[in-house]
């Protein structure tokens, strides 16, 4: 069949092109976003009113980013147990497999508050949605009085325990800031597993080094971890937050190599 | 008059009792942030645990330069000291 392969590779040059559009798309919304959001940074002089409307646009923004992107042929994605996530008031942990993970959270919760690399809020493209939307930079002095405080006022709050993008098909290591946040708040966590094949996006790779075929998402909410089944309270809470950020650290490495999520 | 020895002993009990971490990993160098992954919520438990064993009042505040085992010791050893001499 020879002409199998002409045809992959016709597909692969579109996709090659297609991923330069999107990014292209990508860049255009980042600037169209930065205005809006320094118009909304302008206009909201109230920081909660601001927040809100933010986070809101962010989440439809996002979606139909990606719905965008599975229409051009660049992913393709399933978001399973959707039920499981609520509209706000939840803390969502997830692992880190690629640029677009927060992009798909983000777009499936109303209103989210979001740990985020201090560097977004120095970053031309990226400085003005992450303040207007009041995220959290992950260098913040008090960061996790800012994270309860932000549960306290009923968004979702969105956690990458590992700090950083997961190495291929693995995890790093979790801060126990996560954990920490769930146990003075006293919040189940709800663990988003995201799993993308073949992998793309890795830090050290090329925006047109692309897999052979485009990547697949699925994004998996998983059911609340009841932190009363894994803690024991009489403990001092510098020890249970090593207990369960070692459970959730096994929990992650188990069900990132189980294709059969519950 | 306690003595320096003493506080130590106390310090790597807390540590090791808070945190797990073999006693004979805990000698007077080694740092609390980078090689005992002690952050600064572990360091609050750590000045209850102290207050209890010292009867002294410690804030988090007399930890503030402390960065090893050492420091740990010499800043417990130091409030027990002054605490004496004033009484």
């Amino acid at each position: 069949m020879p002409k199998l392969p002409a045809l992959r590779t016709l597909n692969y040059y579109w996709r090659v092109l297609a991923t330069g559009l999107s990014f292209a798309i990508f860049c255009v919304g980042g600037i169209l976003l930065a205005a809006l959001s320094l118009y909304v940074l302008i206009t909201h002089k109230n920081r909660a009113d601001r927040s809100l409307f933010m986070r809101k646009w962010l989440s439809r923004i996002f979606r139909v980013y990606l719905r965008l992107l599975r229409n051009l042929g660049l992913i393709t994605f399933e978001i399973l147990h959707k039920e499981r996530i609520k509209p706000r008031g939840q803390l969502v942990i997830a692992n880190h497999p690629s640029l677009l993970d927060v992009c798909f959270i983000i777009s499936l919760i109303e209103e989210s508050d979001c740990i985020v690399k201090e560097a977004l809020f120095h970053w031309p493209l990226t400085a003005a949605p992450v303040r207007a939307a009041n995220y959290i930079a992950n260098e913040f002095n008090g960061l996790i009085e800012r994270c309860l405080a932000s549960l306290q006022t009923g968004a979702s709050l969105i956690i990458f325990p590992e700090g950083t993008r997961s190495p291929p098909g693995q995890l790093h290591p979790f801060h126990r800031g996560a954990s920490n946040i769930a146990l003075m708040s006293g919040k189940n966590i709800t663990p988003i597993v995201i799993s993308c094949h073949p992998q793309t996006l890795l830090k050290h790779q090329r925006w047109y080094e692309i897999a052979s075929s485009p990547p697949h998402y699925v994004i998996c909410i998983m059911p609340d971890i009841e932190l009363g089944q894994i803690i024991d309270p009489s403990q001092l809470q510098s020890r249970s937050a090593r207990v369960l950020n070692a459970y959730l650290m096994d929990y992650f490495a188990k069900a990132i190599n189980n294709p059969q999520l519950p | 008059m306690s003595t320096k020895e003493s506080v130590r002993d106390h310090v790597i009990n807390v540590i090791h009792e808070l945190f797990d971490h073999p006693k004979e990993q805990l000698k007077g160098e080694v740092r609390l942030y980078e090689d005992l992954d002690i952050d600064s919520i572990d360091a609050v438990d750590m000045v209850v645990k102290l207050k209890e064993i010292t009867g002294k009042k410690i804030t988090p505040s007399d930890f503030k330069d402390v960065r090893t085992l050492d420091d740990v010791v010499n800043s417990v050893h130091k409030l027990l000291v002054d605490g004496e001499s004033a009484a």
